[in-house]
Order: C-alpha cells, then structure tokens, then sequence
C-alpha cells in the first residue's frame, strides 16, 4: 500500500471520526434544544407530577384506593412491576450479549438502550415498594442483622427478587457508566466553558485516551458484559419464579423462566424503537442509527414474539395434557371467561402483530413501526395483567371469585410512571452523549483501514 | 475455473476419501451384527424386551438428536445470515441426511405398539389405562395410532427439510447461482416455525410420555438443548476428524472452532438453566403427580437417596459444572485437543441425561433398580450395548452420506467471509 493511499484513508477516516463526534455532542452542546423536545419534556413532567399527587394520596389513603382486594391481591402494581422490569432487558440484552456476540451494529443503540434499562428499572422498584403498602419499612426486604432475629424468607423467591433487581440495578449502572467514561471526555476536551469542562472532567475520571488505558479498559469492558449476559436471564428468570413456584393454576408452568425472559427481550425491543425512530428523526441521527439497526431490531421483536407465541401454545397444550382440571379450567377462562378480552389483547399484540414484520416493506416503515411496536407493549403488559389477574380471580374455590376492576389510582399511578420514564429519557437525550461515539467509531470499516489480511 | 473456486487454497481437498467407505461398511455390519446381538439378548430373557425397548429408546432419542441439532445449526445460520460457519454448514447438512435412518429406526418404537406390545409406554396398556383414570383422560393424545401418526408427520417434515436445504446448497455447488442462498434464508424462517414444534412435541411423545402422569411446559426446551449440545460437541469433532485425514485443512481453522466452542459453552449454560429451572420448579411447588417423576430420579425408598439420586448429582457436576467453568476460558476453546476432549465428554454425559429420563420409567413396569439382574447377568451392558451398535449405524449411514459430495459449499457467497473469518 503505498503512503499516498494511507494518508487519504486516513484523511477520509478523520473526516468520519470527526462525523460522529459533532453529530452526537452536537446534541448535548446545543444552546437550544430541538423545537419538540420541551413540549415533550412539560407533557412528560406533568405526567410525573401526576404520579407525585397519586403517591402522595396513596400514601395518606392506603393501598385502599387500589382495585386490589383479598381474592386479588397483587393487581396492577405487580404488573406494572413485570412490565416495567421486562422493558429493561433489551439495553442488557443489546450492551451484553451482543457485544459478546461481536454483533457490530449494537453500537449505534447500546447507549440508548442501556439508559432506558437503568430507567426502567427504577420504574420498576417503585411498584413492589408501594406494594409494600408500608414503603418507608422497605428496607425489610433486605437482609439487615437485627435485635429480633428477623429475616426475609430465603425461600421465596420474592425475596430473590430483591437480590436480582439491585443487582441488575447497580451492574446496568455501572456498565453504562463505564461506557460513558471515554464519551464525556471527549464531551469535556469539546467544551468552550469552564464549568462544563470540569464537570465532565469529573464524570470522565481523567481518560486521556493513551493506549494503556483503552487496552485496559477493552480488557474491563469485556468482563462486565460477560458478568452482565447472566443477568440478562437471571432477573426475568427469578420474576418469573415469582409466579411459577407458587400452586396456582396458570402460574406454575415449568416453561415460565425462558419464555418470561423472551417476553421481557421483546418488550424492551419495541420500547427501544418507540423511542429511538422518533429520537433518530428529531436529531438527526439516521446515518448513525441506520434503517438497517432498526430492520434488525423488528426482527429481534419477530424473533422473540414467536418465542412467546410458542410458549403459549405450549403451555395451552400441557394445561391440557396434565389432565389438572383446574389447570384446564385457567386456561379456558382465559380464553372465554370475563377476562377473554384481555386474553385476545394479549394474543393479537404478542403473536399476530410481530408477524407483520415478516415483510421487508413495514420494516422499513418508520411510522408503522412504531405504530406495532407500541401495540406490542400494550400486549406485553397485558400479558403480565392476564397471567396475574385472571389466574387470581378464579382460582381454586369458586367462593372467592371476584372480578377485578382498577380504580382511577390503579391508572394514574401506571400513567405516572410513564412520565418518570420519559422525563428521565429526555434529559438523557438532551445532556449526555446519546450514542456510544468511541464504540461507532471502533466498529466502522474506517477504524480497520490499513490494516489488511493477506 | 470461476472466481469461487480460487478462494479455497489450491491444494484443499474439499471431497472425503476412500477411508469414509470402510467406516460405511464397518459401522453396517457392526451396528447391525451389536444390534441383533442386543435384540437376542432382549428376546432370550424374562423381562429383557422391556429393558430392550427402554434401552432402545434412550439411544434412539440420543441419535435423534443429533440429527434435529444438525437441522437446527442449519436452519438458525440461514435464518441468521451467518458467514462465519459457511465453510461448517456442508457437514451439518450431511448429517441431517440421516433421518431416513431414523425414520426407519423409529418404527421399532411405534409398530410394535400397535401390535399390542406394552413393554415401553405403559399408557399403551390397556390394563393400565382403565385403572389409572388421570391417565385415561389424555388418551386422545396417548394411543398407539395418534402416536405412530404423529411420528411419522415429523419424520416427512424432518425428512421434508433437510433434502430441500441439502439439495439447494449442493446444486449451488454447481451452478454458483447466489439467488439460492437468499431462497434459502426465507425458508428457513417458517421451518424454523416447524422445527420448533416438532422438536418439542417429538420430546413430549417419547421422553415425557413415559411416566405419563408427569408433565412439563419446559421439557421439550431441555431437549432442544442437548440436541445443540450433541451437535456442537459434533461439529468440533467431525471436522477435526477431516482435517486429519487431510481434508478441509486450510479453510477450517482455530476461529471457527473457536466459535464453536463458545456455542458449546452456552448451550452448556443453557442446558443447565432450563433443567434446574425445571427440576426447581417442581420442586418448589410440590405438587404430587409432577414431583413423583423427580422422586423416582432421586429416592430409593421414602428418605433414602438411591442410585439414581447419585446419577443426578453426577449430571450436575459433568454436564454442566464441570464443562461450565472450563470450557470458560479462551485458551480451552482455542487448543483444539481440549475442545476435543470437552466435545467427547459432552456427548457422554448427553447420553447419561437421556439415560436418567428414560430408565428409571422401568418402575412402571416392575420395580426397577439400575443394578437390576437377569439370568445372564447385569443388563447394562444391553443399554450400552444398543447405544454402541446403533451408533455405528448411524455412523456409518452418516459415513455414506460423505460420499461424492464436497465437504464445504464452495460456491456460497458467504464462503469469502467465512475463511478469512477471525475472532477479536
């Protein structure tokens, strides 16, 4: 290769270097924020500020206002927990197992994907602390050494929960913190202000770039996605424990682990692009994240859809097959009882939706999908709600049946959280480098120039 | 010569050699000669047929296995677009040609049945079906005519799948038309559909329905996992065994075998998931007609741990702790002897796995203990014997099918890639 053609490639790849880093710090360095973003931010603050008025009613009321009662005692915040920790898995699933899998394209999304995991999941851990219905005790759950000899109960895995979810908590954190380190140093040798240098000099624990340290921190990176990939199917796996272990008719199926966690990949999949095809519009960033990331990700949301239609077909069939009539019973109620419509939700969004992306055109449909997508979460969290609360409202003594209807606090509290979540995602967006800018830079054929096999 | 042809290194040896006929001819007449010999055995004592059949089924499924794992390793790379395993896909493809094989292997299973032998599933008694009424209630699904048809609609489908991916990628051989290979990757979508199911229902006929009252959602996925555990180990082990007889040297290299090692390694993982999640599960829950297939895997009698409590805890360290924590590392993936050895030692302890599903259901029948006796002495050597000589049938059945066909797809477009492929 002669030194002519080097230094052009060279040249071409500083142009592209140089590319990415003003398109994704462009963002954060910005006086003004896109025209939408502070409609979106009010909408989505407001909405927290419902969900800070329910708390504070549910707090002086009691878990009273809630649609729960005795024969329906989880309802609706143990779903909106499910819901909210299966949205999570696909920044894991992205940042973790991909990167094992050397999937390059990963890298224009894991950074997004990872923040929304983080987001998620708090989202999440409000539920189960509200159902406590004595949050400011909440510390119980852990495993404190106190005067009364009082400990959870290891055996439940409620109690495994609590483990799982902080430490997917904190490893999502640190992993996409870890991720960040390079980017806010690139964020602070950027930046014109004083006050902006030091904090992101601060934030970037004073990466110089050297090779030393990219050696070291590749070496690093690797290891916390190969700590990180257990995770990816240990937490829904224990969620899903939640329910399989108990006796309940339609909870204590043994395909519960792997098909929990194919529903959480699929729920967090089209959590993503409902995000992401609105944001790579709004800031543009479509050369980045390309219509082939998205394509890929419709077929992940395929791929895992059908996993979970397989389930269903597989638990329907063992319902019967085990000659439990009560396990029979769950699953025709399902179908036809006072919940049927929720069941055909759940059925026509999980399995019949996904399907659409079979066809190259609607995978290439920005408004389509995101269009799906959402009627994919709609399904995944009715999935959760038909799991819980059909299989409680008619279990094993007709004399405790009831009908399950949510109150108005059930809905706002739900709403609410959604607000949370955006609100948190928008500033997001807004102040920190919403592409992981080193990892695209690594993975374009640009960073491989020169070097050629013979 | 096109411009494919020159990829492969101008010395490969991309055809097998003479030596493939003899290992046809050898493992015909050994498989066949054992397999009789087994068959005699079986017909000479008492309660041998029932141990015959029970010992049949285990290595039954276990060939079976391979072969749907070889399917799966085809149809997941299509579906993926992987270039990587281009230059592996050949051989998977080839031992998907054994299910005529197994087709055929398998009416042993099933025509017996409907002939009115009773020796294996004991829902296939009539005695046991009038007096066990949580049995009777599945008999739509449990009886010898639904099953033998079930059986039969897999082996069109299995046997259905595998010429048409076969077929395709050896006339591309021919003609290099690249049009194949994105036909391909379509189809390979809905057969996955059909994999998925025949594979777990496949699971539920021959291993589940053997206690019959059990039941388990999870059970066909922790079948799924050793048929990609079998073919991993086997995908390492035939192209070494290639590469020894001086074929497929240079277009075969550590970095493939590499990636097959950390599939290995992850369905290793996932094997180990799914059991326990299972075996937990019902645990956990206690529910009587789920936990009596693990207390017959476990107890002797009520509180004391028998032989096969042992062979759990066996399982639980050589099929999966074991295999877990060492096939980890990089280096044991790159140094092709302990890949090897890891391969080998996998697809025995995939064998003790079926071997725990299946024998313990002898208490059915009689009560059963491993160390059980007849009058010609211990009956495991039958057990081994039947997984021996069906094995060298179906090695060399597989064997024939190496014949006259090259060993790599050589005009895939993907092969480019898949030679030159390094792991970073």
């Amino acid at each position: 290769m002669s030194s002519a053609e080097t230094s052009a490639e060279a040249l071409e790849a500083r142009e592209y270097f140089k590319g990415i880093s003003d398109s994704v710090c462009g963002i954060v360095e910005a006086e003004k924020a896109p025209k939408i973003w502070l409609p979106a931010f009010a909408a989505a603050v407001g909405l927290t500020g419902v969900l800070v008025v329910s708390l504070y009613i549910l707090l002086t009321e009691g878990t009273g206002i809630w649609g729960n009662n005795n024969t329906e005692a989880w309802a609706w915040p143990i779903v909106n927990f499910v819901f909210w920790v299966g949205i999570g898995h696909a920044g894991t699933l992205i940042s973790a197992v991909l990167f094992l899998m050397r999937q390059k394209w990963r890298t224009s999304i894991n950074r997004a994907a990872e923040a929304m995991t983080i987001f998620a999941v708090i989202c999440a851990g409000l539920f189960p602390v509200i159902h406590t219905g004595r949050p400011w005790l909440a510390y119980w759950l852990l495993p404190i050494p106190n005067d009364m000899a009082i400990w959870p109960q290891f055996r439940s895995p409620l109690a495994w929960d609590v483990f799982a979810v902080s430490t997917y908590m904190t490893v999502s954190i640190l992993f996409w913190y870890m991720g960040l380190v390079p980017d806010f140093a690139t964020l602070r040798d950027r930046t014109k202000s004083k006050l902006k240098h030091t904090i992101y000099g601060i934030l970037s624990l004073g990466w110089r770039g050297s090779a030393r340290q990219w050696h070291r921190y590749e070496r690093a990176y690797l290891i916390m996605a190969a700590l990180a990939t257990p995770l990816v199917f240990s937490v829904h796996s224990v969620v899903s424990f939640d329910f399989a272990v108990g006796q309940l008719p339609g909870w204590h199926t043994t395909i519960f682990p792997p098909y929990f966690v194919a529903g959480a990949i699929f729920s967090g999949f089209a959590m993503v692009l409902t995000l992401l095809v609105p944001a790579r519009a709004i800031f543009n960033m479509k050369h980045i994240i390309t219509d082939q990331h998205v394509e890929n990700m419709c077929k992940v949301i395929l791929a895992t859809g059908s996993m979970v239609g397989f389930a269903y077909g597989t638990e329907f069939f063992i319902a019967w097959y085990s000659g439990n009539m009560y396990e029979g019973f769950t699953f025709l109620n399902r179908m036809f009882g006072p919940f049927a419509w929720a069941y055909w939700t759940m059925i026509t969004c999980n399995v019949l939706i996904p399907q659409f992306f079979w066809f190259k055109k609607i995978r290439t449909s920005p408004f389509i999908i995101v269009g799906l997508c959402i009627l994919v979460n709609v399904g995944m969290w009715f999935e959760r709600f038909v799991i819980i609360v059909t299989s409680l409202t008619r279990s094993f003594m007709p004399g405790s049946w009831h009908y399950f209807s949510p109150t108005m606090y059930d809905a706002s509290i739900f709403i609410g959280s959604f607000g949370l979540f955006f609100t948190l995602f928008l500033l997001f967006l807004r102040f920190m480098p919403m592409i992981a800018m080193f990892e695209v830079k690594g993975a374009s054929p640009h960073a491989h120039a020169g070097v050629k096999h013979h | 010569m096109s411009s494919s042809d020159t990829i492969l290194h101008s010395e490969e040896k991309i055809t097998a050699g003479p030596g493939v006929a003899k290992v046809k001819s050898a493992g015909f007449v050994g498989g066949l000669i054992l397999l009789l010999a087994m068959t005699g055995w079986g017909f000479a004592v008492g309660d041998g047929m029932q141990r015959f059949f029970h010992g049949y089924l285990v290595a039954f499924t276990y060939f079976n296995s391979i072969a749907l794992g070889a399917l799966f390793f085809v149809l997941i790379m299509h579906l993926m677009g992987a270039k990587w395993s281009v230059n592996m896909r050949r051989i998977a493809e080839i031992l998907t040609q054994t299910f005529p094989l197994l087709a055929l292997l398998s009416v042993v299973i099933w025509l017996p049945m409907l002939l009115g032998n009773d020796n294996l599933y004991i829902w296939s008694s009539e005695k046991f079906m009038s007096e066990n009424h949580l049995v009777h209630a599945k008999g739509a699904y449990l009886n010898p005519v639904f099953f033998a048809a079930r059986q039969i609609i897999y082996y069109v489908l299995w046997i259905g799948l595998s010429r048409y991916f076969y077929r395709t990628s050896v006339k591309q051989d021919e003609g290099g038309d690249d049009d194949a290979t994105r036909r391909m990757a379509k189809w390979a979508a809905p057969a996955m559909f059909g994999f998925a199911f025949s594979c777990a229902f496949f699971a539920f006929d021959m291993l589940m329905s053997i206690d019959p009252e059990w039941f388990s959602t999870m059970f066909g996925v922790v079948y799924f996992a050793g048929c990609c555990i079998s073919i991993f180990a086997l995908m390492a082990l035939i192209p070494l065994a290639l590469q020894r007889s001086g074929r497929l040297v240079h277009s075969i290299t550590v970095e493939h075998y590499h990636d097959i090692g950390k599939l290995l390694f992850a369905f290793v993982f996932f094997w180990g998931y799914v059991a326990f999640s299972q075996f937990m599960l019902i645990w956990g829950a206690n529910i009587p007609e789920e936990t009596g297939y693990f207390w017959k895997r476990w107890f002797e009698s009520e509180g004391v741990m028998g032989i096969w409590g042992k062979v759990t805890l066996v399982m639980l360290v050589m099929h999966f702790l074991i295999p877990f924590v060492l096939l980890m590392s990089r280096h044991s993936k790159r140094k092709l002897q302990v890949l090897a050895a890891f391969s080998i030692w996998m697809l025995a302890w995939h064998y003790l796995d079926l071997y725990w599903q299946v024998m313990p259901a002898l208490n059915n029948h009689h009560t059963f203990g491993l160390a059980e006796r007849s009058a010609t002495g211990s009956y495991i050597p039958m057990d081994l014997g039947l997984w021996v000589g069906m094995g060298l049938l179906f090695m060399g059945y597989a064997a024939g099918k190496f014949r006259n066909v090259n060993l790599i797809p050589i005009k895939d477009p993907g092969l480019k890639q898949s030679l030159k492929f390094e792991n970073q």
